[in-house]
């Protein structure tokens, strides 16, 4: 008797981008997002004003709809997904494609589908070989448009019956936003994409959700069959099919523990961030984008810490004033009295200039940041300019980063005076009491941080770039990035150095780089003096938990044990047991 | 007929939100409104031709309207451009 193995029964795990966090168990289904058949047909002349009012329909009903995604993103403030809307809303309407299409119609007897497919696509294939980036960009919002409109005009029954929506993983090449949110009311359950990443739109809505978004998945869609049951999740990243018993039993625990730390987050959000002998932590969160600070505000955030602005440079264009004022006032308002700590273009020269070619032989240490901004000072003016007004929606505070000495200070503060002044003669409001404060990430400016205090209302750390500064060591260089230890004691020096002066001259000083959500480094920052903490939405209420844990008093001890040491191993163990003795439930890495 | 040049004076041109205003602006109008620029003359009322003109900063464009409200049209759609589309 001859027993084989189900060879077909075997699970199989795909890897991607992990862009939304959580757990979905269900079947999958790969979306077509492609057009529906368009069969052209001849029509009669007698046909030619009917044919001419049913497109009219087609397109009304498509704007209705756009408009409905777009006020339904207005009322949750997800003003970038809304933009894209009113835009494509613009090109249903579009007068010369209305016109050629109806003249179509009459003189050639096309039906409206076919004559509306013809005219569109001649307008995606000009678009998409010009010669301008910007009008390249565009070309995916015709054929989005187009895809809309069509579905209204074809007979063609949607490709998939609504039913088998509920509780699927939906695999696509990518997705639109109108489509995600359709999909998502159907009762999608996560969502896995070939192309895209963390920033995309799909990421952003599945992360507001609080359902699995998996990116970059390469040709994932292409591989799976419909309906095949499927594990995807999204904080590693992994989408299994056809799970083993054994991974689904694993997962279908893991989610009843989320769906408890979910229930006791709701309770943990409102418990302040203090320690068990009484010493409060302002404990607040890094934010990428605009869109994400709905995700900090769930997570218990007090605050923002950081809010790196360089996403607003990813577009066709360089963002205006007003693009940014709307993105930065948007966190303003949402946090609202709680401070929101916006930085400053961190980008190399090239993106700050279009059409220029990025030079630098070490872009690392090159043109970048405020050294890039200070090259562009009307630019750097229109950031600062945007940021000063949305002083008025909530309380901003502008941050510099990569300042390695007194002058960049002085000068980026002329920009800031010269925005103000102009400010004030076109009658625009901002709060005068803006606080203006650095990034201490350049070991220079960690050194003379007693002169930099004076001129600046607060210090945030950036350990990373402070730990390979100071190494002289690149992490992303496989060679030599274990080299890169941020435990190492002259490191740790430099902390201590700026948090001395900070304490001296009476300013704040936090911490936003990964060392401040690493278990292992938290009782040392806090017990070195750091009382302000930013970290990422997905890591605060681990944070939190870990600082209600803890003890002031011991951490304080800790930390005077640990700065005599002088190497580095030793110091990591020397963490490592007493986070084990201490605080056993936290010795995981939290990522 | 009325006509009226006008120098793209905006930092970053005719991109997607001055191009959605002036067709906004353009559609309230009865007349036939085009916009020229050298060889290439499209409907102000069109988004897609408006954003096809391309029109970087300093390109000089024509305005042309056509039809009852002609004068005033030409009048509003320069407001627009001199008013740098409430950008700079």
């Amino acid at each position: 008797m001859t027993v084989y193995k189900m060879n077909k029964d075997k699970q199989k795990i795909m890897r991607g981008i992990a862009a939304a966090p959580g757990i979905a168990i269900g079947h999958c289904i790969v979306w077509e997002s492609g057009r529906p058949e368009v069969r052209g047909r001849l029509i009669k002349a007698g046909q030619v004003s009917t044919e001419q009012r049913r497109f009219e329909q087609a397109l009304l009903k498509a704007e209705r709809e756009l408009n409905n995604q777009a006020k339904a993103l207005l009322s949750r403030r997800e003003k970038t997904a809304a933009k894209i809307f009113q835009t494509q809303i613009l090109m249903v309407r579009d007068q010369e494609i209305v016109r050629q299409v109806k003249d179509q119609i009459a003189r050639r007897l096309f039906n409206a589908a076919f004559a509306y497919q013809s005219i569109v696509s001649k307008l995606e294939n000009s678009l998409a070989s010009a010669s301008d980036s910007y009008l390249r960009d565009r070309a995916g919002d015709i054929a989005a448009v187009a895809r809309f409109v069509l579905k209204h005009l074809s007979k063609a029954r949607a490709r998939i019956v609504t039913a088998r929506l509920r509780n699927a993983i939906v695999l696509a090449p990518m997705l639109a936003p109108a489509e995600v949110i359709k999909l998502r009311n159907s009762g999608v359950v996560g969502f896995a994409c070939d192309t895209g990443g963390v920033t995309s739109h799909v990421a952003i809505l599945a992360k507001s959700w609080g359902i699995p978004a998996v990116m970059g998945m390469k040709n994932g869609s292409q591989k799976i069959n419909a309906n095949e049951s499927g594990i995807l999740d999204g904080a590693l990243g992994l989408l299994i099919v056809k799970p083993s018993k054994r991974t689904l039993d694993q997962y279908q625990q893991l989610v009843q523990t989320q769906r408890r730390e979910t229930e006791e987050l709701k309770v943990l959000r409102r418990l302040p961030a203090k320690t068990r002998d009484g010493h409060y932590i302002r404990l607040v969160a890094n934010i990428d984008v605009a869109a994400d600070a709905n995700y900090a505000i769930q997570s218990g955030a007090a605050g923002i810490g950081l809010f790196r602005t360089e996403y607003l440079l990813g577009g066709a264009h360089l963002p205006t004033e007003e693009e940014q004022f709307e993105a930065y006032k948007a966190v303003a308002l949402a946090f609202n009295p709680q401070p929101v700590t916006l930085r400053t273009f961190d980008v190399g020269g090239d993106k700050l200039q279009p059409g220029e070619k990025a030079v630098d032989p070490n872009p690392f240490m090159g043109l970048r940041a405020v050294r890039a901004c200070l090259a562009v000072p009307d630019f750097f003016k229109t950031q600062l300019r945007a940021m000063l007004r949305a002083s008025t929606s909530g309380k901003i505070r502008i941050m510099i980063p990569m300042i390695a000495g007194q002058k960049e200070i002085e000068q980026a503060k002329q920009i800031v005076e010269d925005a103000k002044t102009e400010l004030r003669k076109q009658k625009k409001a901002f709060d005068p009491r803006v606080e203006l404060g650095i990034m201490v990430e350049i070991p220079a400016a960690a050194l003379i941080s007693e002169q930099l205090a004076q001129l600046v209302d607060f210090f945030s750390i950036g350990t990373n770039d402070l730990t390979q500064f100071t190494l002289a060591a690149d992490r992303g260089n496989p060679r030599i990035s274990h080299l890169y230890e941020p435990f190492h004691p002259a490191v740790l020096k430099l902390i201590q150095m700026t948090i001395g002066t900070a304490q001296h001259q009476g300013i704040e000083c936090s911490v936003c780089g990964e060392m401040a959500g690493d278990p292992l480094a938290i009782p040392l920052l806090i017990g070195m003096g750091i009382n302000e903490l930013s970290v990422s939405p997905a890591v605060l209420p681990k944070v939190k938990l870990l600082i209600r844990s803890l003890r002031f008093s011991e951490t304080r001890s800790l930390a005077e044990e640990i700065l005599q040491k002088v190497d580095p191993k030793d110091i990591r163990q020397c963490l490592t047991n007493w986070c084990h003795k201490t605080v056993p439930d936290f010795g995981y890495r939290i990522r | 007929m009325t006509e009226q040049a006008v120098v793209v004076a905006n930092r970053l041109g005719i991109h997607a939100r001055p191009a959605a205003m002036l067709v906004q602006k353009a559609s309230k109008f009865k007349s036939e409104i085009r916009l020229i620029k050298g060889e290439l003359e499209v409907n102000a009322k069109s988004i897609m031709g408006v954003m096809m003109l391309a029109a970087e900063r300093g390109s000089k464009l024509l305005i042309r309207a056509f039809g009852e409200d002609e004068a005033l049209a030409v009048a509003e759609l320069l407001k627009v451009f001199e008013s740098k589309f409430n950008e700079d």
